[in-house]
């Protein structure tokens, strides 16, 4: 080995770069990984969005009402209109809420000590329903109901993640009773989080729009109104949508309200991921592509340099080794190759990790990633290197050893 | 005439060569046709997104403004702190973009489409995708009218109630497209159709919607907040993009202007480099930071170049080992008086058509690709009206790779071939490296 120093130093350079790409890609390809398997935090199957608007003045049936109670008092009724109907389980109204919706609020939430005047957050102003709608789940296992009871008297509940990007705790159980204070002026108390909801499905929860909290909608907020989202019982979607527009304009309509339209949320999931799925896929073809690649290139250096040996695998042949001594040997070779490399290869992958070239989860550096990316890598490696040596070197060794010297 | 047939012995000889190792030389040429195939993809997805295509043609020479960015002096605002970023008012933007004279067209549109009710008399209402204009909207656009004409500057000033819609629209709505004149309520509000266009790919993000409406028509040129703020966004149209300095000073002179009245009552802008090019409007999502177009740029270079010098790195590595089994042949050839001359131009020819037939590979590949279903995966999913892959597709890139990837081959080859070719004859024929 040590007779091929020279070539072998050229061969230990490829493999360490090639092994930091690896070292790369898994880490990309963790992140995505990672992201696809977090829970959602909540469930649209059988949901759908109400488009609920206001006649416009220059409408012939527009209506000027005297008081924002009255206005509101007819949306209400609008809802409960919507409830009665048979298919519909439960309903809610809300303001830059409801998944898959590009518009977003967001505002200062103190907790206890910590100031988040830097760092605001999501709020989503929903009413007591959308629990039971979006199907929410508190942290400490509180029920759908149980959280809108909250939300009615304590005005805000934040996700159970809402100090982890800022101050790095876990989980706001250990909390509850303390003060937070939204906007900077209102002071109330912290009696419950709920289970992190996803900002889409390919954000992670560690994100920036993964931490959120809900804030109890009052009628200031029915000019901003997205709609009024419902949850279907189970089997009863079938032509929900069609049934309710053929409705929209004899029952549905109170006042100046009325139903513009219905969109399920597999359509919103649809048309809300495109841009993360193409991104995603960008990366996985990328990924793919440069594997093959790297394949190739091993497979094919280690092919002929093995294919280079078959006089030396002759001779060691002929000497008296038997087949699993060489494969033993050779295979060997290449594995130490790797291994002498793989301390440079971890030192580069972690200055990568820590001048932030790699690809953000929690944070840049985190050890279980960082791990499993470079094990990974290294498997990947090892395998090609494998490869790469086995089947040129069986080859070499199935012609007699006569004929092998022979042929050089 | 000598050399020309000297040129063609060299090629003679050099596939001949070739094809005396064709398992190494097919993993060099897929190697590279893989690596100006995925250039060449990705390059297309990025291409769709700024090519000009109809009815977004005029992508080159436009700049557009979303939203603006506002904050005032009593929140104690700054460019990063307690600003609101968001459209802008019809106000706003009679008071700045109308008042420009350079560009060729100007208009004022709602960047989101809105979801209205649609209803005709014996139908069950639907939902469908509004977007609300003025006039200037028909001349930065380039829509095909199947029956009808666009709404017109009258039209805008007087807030008639008139509607262009598309053809899918046309058949759900009246059965045919020809319905010009014809009614229909759209949020509860009669208009008349006055024009149909030909379906649009919802890849033009700022033309595409199912029915367009003057914005005078339902009351979105009054909505406002922080006063001057509202739901519209503005496209100029320059006569060319070498006009844009110039276009942006004017855009600055009135802004200018416009800041230092608003300035009164304590409003302040945040101009945030804008207006944006399309490839810069295309790179800054959100309407609160700035654009970091270095960033995007520097991030683009390194998929690049990852993608070029992996394969790049594998393919030289390969290359050495192949020609250091040559090391005889060169030897031999040079014993009988072949010239060092002669044996590099062999080897550029080699790598030449390496890198050619792998670059037709590449390009054929990624030319079916986008043909077999692949449009569909270049735009994620998203419907392809219009879009043609001459369109998107960008020979100087396809140049550059080819280039790059030949260096590299030539390089690979040249650097153990000049070695092979000095080394002593003897020792070369041994097939040793000394």
């Amino acid at each position: 080995m040590l007779a091929e120093w020279r070539a072998n130093i050229w061969m230990a350079i490829e493999l360490l770069l090639v092994s930091v790409v690896l070292f790369f890609l898994a880490d990309n390809i963790y992140t995505v990984i990672a992201t696809l398997n977090e829970p959602l935090g909540f469930n649209t199957d059988h949901c759908y969005v109400l488009r609920v608007k206001e006649l416009a003045e220059v409408s012939p049936d527009y209506k000027a009402y005297e008081s924002r109670e009255d206005r509101y008092k007819d949306l209400l009724t609008l809802k409960e209109r919507i409830l009665a109907r048979p298919e519909v389980e439960a309903a809610t109204w809300s303001s830059n809420a409801i998944p898959y919706n590009p518009n977003n609020s967001t505002s200062q939430l103190d907790i206890d000590t910590f100031s988040m005047a830097d760092a605001p957050m999501l709020i989503r102003r929903v009413d007591p329903d959308f629990f039971k709608v979006f199907k929410i789940e508190g942290a400490n296992g509180e029920t759908a109901e149980q959280l809108g009871e909250i939300l009615l008297k304590e005005r805000i509940i934040p996700s159970d993640n809402a100090l982890r990007r800022k101050a790095g705790i876990r989980s706001l159980k250990e909390m509850y009773g303390k003060q937070m204070v939204l906007g900077g002026h209102d002071t109330l108390t912290l009696r419950a989080s709920f289970k992190p909801m996803k900002y889409n499905d390919y954000a992670t929860v560690h994100g920036w729009a993964g931490a959120s909290m809900f804030e109890r909608i009052n009628g200031h907020y029915l000019g901003f109104m997205e709609g009024i989202s419902v949850r279907v019982k189970d089997n009863m979607d079938k032509d929900f949508q069609e049934n309710l527009m053929a409705d929209a304009d004899k029952r549905l309509r109170v006042g100046n309200w009325y139903v513009a339209s219905v969109d399920s949320f597999d359509f919103l999931k649809d048309e809300f991921n495109r841009n993360s799925v193409a991104e995603m896929r960008n990366v996985i073809i990328c990924a793919l592509f440069l594997l093959v690649n790297i394949f190739l290139g091993i497979l094919g250096t280690f092919w002929f340099r093995t294919q280079q040996r078959k006089r030396e695998i002759a001779l060691r042949m002929v000497s008296g080794a038997t087949r699993s001594d060489i494969f033993k040997r050779i295979v060997g070779e290449g594995e130490i190759l790797l291994l002498s490399v793989t301390p440079f290869a971890i030192v580069i992958d972690y200055l990568l990790t820590h001048y932030e070239f790699t690809s953000w989860y929690d944070g840049y550096f985190e050890p279980v990633h960082f791990c499993v990316s470079v094990l990974a890598a290294w498997i990947l490696m090892a395998l090609m290197i494998g490869v790469g040596i086995y089947f040129p070197a069986r080859r070499a060794m199935s012609i007699s050893p006569a004929a092998a010297m022979k042929s050089e | 005439m000598t050399t020309m047939k000297t040129k063609n012995r060299y090629f003679k000889q050099a596939w001949g060569s070739l094809k005396k190792q064709p398992l190494l030389s097919i993993v060099s040429i897929a190697g590279t046709a893989l690596a100006i195939f995925l250039i060449m993809i990705i390059v297309m997805i990025d291409e769709v997104k700024v090519a000009p295509f109809a009815p977004e043609s005029n992508r080159e020479r436009w700049l557009v403004q979303t939203g603006a960015s506002i904050g005032n002096k009593e929140w104690g605002s700054t460019p990063d702190n307690k600003s609101s970023n968001g459209g802008m008012s019809y106000e706003l933007i009679r008071r700045t973009f109308y008042e420009m004279k350079l560009p060729i067209a100007a208009s004022a549109f709602t960047w989101s489409n809105m979801e209205s009710h649609l209803s005709v008399p014996g139908k069950i209402p639907f939902g469908a995708r509004r977007k609300d204009t003025d006039h200037g909207f028909w001349k930065v656009m380039d829509f095909t009218f199947i029956t009808g004409h666009p709404f017109e500057e009258a039209d805008v000033e007087s807030g008639r109630q008139v509607a262009v819609i598309n053809e899918t629209l046309a058949r759900k709505l009246f059965d045919t497209t020809d319905c010009e004149g014809r009614e229909f309520s759209i949020d509860h509000v009669p208009y008349r159709v006055c024009g149909v266009v030909r379906d649009v790919s919802n890849l033009t993000t700022h033309a595409d919607a199912d029915l367009w409406v003057p914005l005078t028509s339902n009351g979105t040129d009054k909505f406002t907040w922080c006063t001057y703020m509202g739901s519209l966004s503005c496209i100029i149209v320059a006569p060319s993009k070498a006009d844009f300095p110039a276009v942006r000073e004017e855009y600055n002179k009135v802004w200018d202007k416009f800041e230092s009245e608003a300035g009164e009552a304590g409003w302040e802008f945040y101009r945030r480099q804008r207006p944006y090019d399309q490839f810069t409007a295309v790179n800054t999502s959100a309407s609160n930071m700035e654009p970091d177009m270095a960033g995007v740029r520097r991030h683009n270079f390194l998929v690049y170049a990852i993608l070029l010098l992996i394969p790049a790195i594998n393919l030289s590595s390969m290359t050495q080992s192949r020609l250091r089994h040559r090391r005889e042949e060169i030897g031999v050839r040079r014993a009988f008086g072949a010239t060092r001359m002669a044996i590099m131009s062999e080897i550029f020819i080699e790598s030449l058509i390496i890198t050619i037939i792998a670059g037709l590979i590449g390009l054929l590949l990624s030319i079916a690709f986008i043909f077999l279903g692949g449009k569909s995966v270049l735009a994620g999913g998203a419907d392809v009206t219009g879009l043609s892959l001459g369109m998107v597709f960008n020979f100087r890139v396809f140049g550059i790779s080819l280039l790059f990837c030949f260096l590299m081959n030539l390089i690979s080859a040249t650097v153990p071939s000049w070695q092979a070719s000095r080394t002593n004859i003897v020792n070369s024929l041994t097939g040793e490296k000394k």
